[in-house]
C-alpha cells in the first residue's frame, strides 16, 4: 500500500517539446485514479514513468515517500497489466503467474499456494494448465490481472487494460476490476481513452491534453463543475452543449440575429456571475438533459426555439440534434459546435427540420470565460 | 490440362538438377570402368552394383579423420555462432547506448565485403599468431558473422516489446529476460541461422585450403579435391567420397526444411 506523488514532472523526447508539461498529481493510498484524454494526450506515457519504463526529463516521481526517479522498474514494487496483457506465450498460465514470484526468489511451495489463492480469487483455477494462446480474451485479461496481483504490488498500474475486449466483457470486467480493487485496497492508477470507462471506474478522474493535466476531480465533480470547455465536451456521452452568450443587468442574452433569446438570471446565479464584466461575449454550457420539450400551452422562461437536425431513439431517452434558426452575432466562434444536443426522458417522435421550442433548466449550467477557462 | 503441362514441367526441372546428384550416387556403386561409360551410353545402372567404392574411399585416405575434423570446425561454428550473434542481435535491436545505431551500420557493412578480399591479409595475421594448421584458426574468425547477426535483429525487433516491459516489471533483469523469455520465443530464428551457418562452413574451401597443410586438421571439401589427384583415379571412389560428404547436409536439409524456407523468407535474399 502506497501513496504516489508526481511534481513539477516533464517528459520530453526531443527537448523542444514536452510530451508532459509541469505535471503535479496525488495519488492517494488505496485510490482507483484514472487517467483519461485522447490518444495522444500522454496519459500512457505518464503511466510508464511511474512504472519506471519511460525516463523523466525532469520532476520526481515518489512512491510511498521514497525518489524513484532512478530506479529500475523491479526495484519499485510495482505491477502493471498491458493492453495485450503481454503473457509470455511458452509459459503456462500457472509459470505466467508465478514468474514474478519467482524473481523474487521465493521458496517454490509459497509460489505455488500463493499462485493458487490468487487463480482462487480471479476464478481462474482451472486455466492454470493452459497456455495463453488456449484462453478467450477476457480469460487473458484476467490472468494478466493475476499475474500483477501475486505479488501484492505496492501500486497497481493498468493500461487500458478492457480496450481489446468486446463490449459486453469490457462492462463485466470492469466492475470486476473495481470489486477487486475495493477489496484489496491497492493504489491503482488505470489509463483509459474511453471516458465511460474513467466516470464508472474511476474513485477520482485526471484529465489530460496535450500533455496538461486540465483537472482532477472525482467522477460527480468533472461532470458537473468542469474546468473548462475540453473537460465540458470530453466528459460525458453526449458532451456538454457549448453556446455563445452575454450577461447583462440580470439577463442572460444568447446573441441570436434576428431576435436575441433573454433569460432572467436565476438568483443563485446572479452572485456567480456578479464577477463578470458585463456585455461580454462569454460561453454557456448546458448539458443535454439540462432540456426538455416544452408543455403545450405553457410559457417558461428559460425557452429556446430550435430546428430538428436529427432524433435518435435510444428506447427510455430520445437525443434531439438541433440547431438554433437564427445564426450567433458574436465574435466567438460557437467552440466548433453548429449542432447541439438535448436528451428528452421519452419515446418522442421528430421530423428531420420540425421547428420545436426546448424549455431549459438552467440549475446546472456552467459557465466559461473566452479563454474557454470556467467561471 | 495446364496442371498437368506444369506437373510435367517441374519434374522435368527437378529431374534437371537432380541428375548430376542421382548420377553421383549411382556412380559411387559401379565399378570403376562403368562409371564413364554409363554417362556416354545413358546406362545408368550396371550389373554388379557393391559398397566397394566406399571401402576404397576408407583404405585410400583417413576419411574419418576428415569427417569429424568438418563435424567439428562446422558445429563449433554453429554453436558458438549461435551464442555470440544471438546476443548481438539483440543488443543492437533492443539496448540503446551511445552509438549502437553507427556500430550496427558498420557490421551491417561487413555483409558486402567478399571474404575473398581480407582472406590474404588475414592470413598473415593468423600466421603472425602461430595459429596455422589448427581447428581454432577455422572456427574463430567465423563466430561473429555479420548475416547471422543481421538475421536475429531483424527477428528480435519483431518480438513485442510488451512481453520484455512485464518481465522488466516483475523483476527480470535484461539478461534473464533474454534466457527465459527471447530464446524460448525465437526458435525460427535460431534454427535458421543454425542450417544456414551450418550449409555454409560445411562447404567452405578456400580459407582452410590456405591455412591447413596436413590431415590432421583438414576438412572434407579440401580433402576431396586433393583425393581427385590422389593417383590413380578413381572415379567411382570419387564419387563415393562425394556422396558421404554431402550426406550430412542433406540429413540437416531434410531434418530443418521448413525452418530453411523460412529463414529464406525472412531475410528475403537467397541465403
Amino acid at each position: 500500500m502506497a501513496d504516489v506523488a508526481i511534481k513539477e514532472l516533464i517528459k520530453s523526447y526531443d527537448k523542444k517539446q514536452n510530451i508532459l508539461d509541469h505535471i503535479n498529481l496525488e495519488i492517494k493510498d488505496g485510490e482507483l485514479m484514472v487517467f483519461v484524454g485522447p490518444s495522444g494526450c500522454g496519459k500512457s506515457t505518464l503511466l510508464r514513468m511511474i512504472a519506471g519504463l519511460e525516463s523523466i526529463t525532469d520532476g520526481e516521481i515518489s512512491i510511498n515517500g521514497r525518489r524513484v526517479n532512478n530506479l529500475p522498474p523491479q526495484q519499485r514494487n510495482i505491477a502493471m497489466v498491458f493492453q495485450n496483457y503481454a503473457l509470455y506465450p511458452h509459459m503456462s498460465v500457472r509459470n505466467n503467474m508465478a514468474f514474478p514470484l519467482r524473481m523474487q526468489k521465493m521458496p517454490a511451495q509459497d509460489i505455488t499456494k500463493q499462485v493458487e489463492t490468487v487463480a482462487e480469487q480471479l476464478d481462474i483455477t482451472p486455466l492454470l494448465d493452459k497456455k495463453p494462446k488456449q484462453l478467450s480474451g477476457g480469460q487473458r485479461q484476467r490472468v494478466a490481472m493475476g499475474r500483477a496481483l501475486v505479488r501484492e504490488p505496492q501500486v497497481f498500474l493498468m493500461d487500458e487494460p478492457l480496450s481489446n475486449l468486446d463490449a459486453k466483457l469490457r462492462v463485466q470486467i470492469r466492475s470486476e476490476i473495481a470489486t477487486i480493487q475495493r477489496q484489496l485496497g491497492v493504489t491503482t492508477v488505470y489509463v483509459t481513452h474511453d471516458q465511460v470507462e474513467a466516470m464508472t471506474l474511476g474513485q477520482r478522474v485526471a484529465v489530460l491534453k496535450d500533455g496538461i493535466l486540465q483537472q482532477v476531480a472525482p467522477p460527480d465533480e468533472l461532470y458537473s463543475r468542469p474546468a473548462n470547455i475540453f473537460i465540458a465536451q470530453f466528459i460525458g456521452s453526449p458532451g456538454m452543449n457549448i453556446i455563445p452568450c452575454r450577461v447583462s443587468r440580470n439577463e442572460l442574452i444568447l446573441p441570436l440575429e434576428n431576435e436575441p433569446v433573454r433569460w432572467p438570471l436565476p438568483e443563485a446565479m446572479r452572485a456567480r456571475l456578479a464577477e463578470l464584466p458585463q456585455d461580454e461575449d462569454i460561453w454557456l454550457g448546458l448539458r443535454p438533459e439540462a432540456f426538455s420539450l416544452s408543455a403545450e400551452g405553457q410559457e417558461s422562461s428559460f425557452s429556446l426555439p430550435c430546428q430538428v437536425v436529427d432524433a435518435e431513439f435510444l428506447g427510455y431517452e430520445t437525443l434531439i440534434r438541433f440547431q438554433l434558426i437564427t445564426p450567433f452575432t458574436t465574435a466567438l466562434d460557437t467552440a466548433g459546435q453548429t449542432f447541439f444536443t438535448a436528451r428528452i426522458f421519452q419515446q418522442l417522435h421528430c421530423a428531420v427540420d420540425e421547428k420545436i421550442t426546448l424549455d431549459v433548466d438552467p440549475g446546472g449550467a456552467c459557465f466559461f470565460d473566452q479563454s474557454g477557462a470556467a467561471v | 490440362m495446364r496442371k498437368i503441362l506444369l506437373t510435367l514441367f517441374i519434374s522435368a526441372a527437378a529431374l534437371l538438377y537432380a541428375a548430376p546428384i542421382l548420377f553421383m550416387v549411382f556412380s559411387s556403386f559401379k565399378p570403376d570402368n562403368e562409371v564413364l561409360v554409363g554417362l556416354t551410353s545413358g546406362r545408368f545402372f550396371a550389373a554388379d552394383l557393391s559398397w566397394q567404392n566406399y571401402a576404397d574411399v576408407f583404405n585410400r585416405v583417413s576419411f574419418g579423420r576428415y569427417l569429424f575434423n568438418s563435424l567439428f570446425i562446422t558445429l563449433s561454428v554453429v554453436l558458438l555462432g549461435l551464442v555470440v550473434n544471438s546476443l548481438a542481435g539483440y543488443a543492437f535491436a533492443r539496448l540503446h547506448w551511445f552509438g549502437h545505431k553507427a556500430l550496427f551500420g558498420l557490421v551491417l557493412a561487413l555483409m558486402i565485403i567478399p571474404f575473398e578480399a581480407i582472406a590474404v591479409p588475414m592470413f598473415y595475421q593468423m600466421s603472425y599468431l602461430g595459429w596455422r594448421d589448427s581447428y581454432l584458426v577455422q572456427i574463430l574468425p567465423f563466430v561473429a558473422n555479420a548475416f547471422s547477426i543481421y538475421l536475429f535483429y531483424t527477428f528480435f525487433i519483431g518480438l513485442p516489446k510488451e512481453f520484455e516491459e512485464a518481465a522488466r516489471v516483475d523483476g527480470a533483469g535484461t539478461f534473464r529476460i533474454f534466457t527465459s523469455l527471447i530464446l524460448p520465443n525465437s526458435k525460427p530464428a535460431f534454427a535458421s541461422v543454425t542450417i544456414l551457418t551450418f550449409l555454409m562452413q560445411w562447404g567452405t574451401f578456400l580459407w582452410p585450403l590456405m591455412v591447413t597443410s596436413g590431415e590432421r586438421v583438414r576438412p572434407l571439401p579440401v580433402a576431396v579435391a586433393q583425393f581427385q589427384t590422389l593417383p590413380p583415379l578413381q572415379w567411382g571412389d570419387i564419387m563415393a567420397f562425394g556422396v558421404m560428404m554431402v550426406a550430412p547436409v542433406m540429413v540437416i536439409f531434410l531434418l530443418f526444411q521448413r525452418w530453411f524456407v523460412a529463414g529464406i523468407a525472412a531475410t528475403g535474399t537467397k541465403g
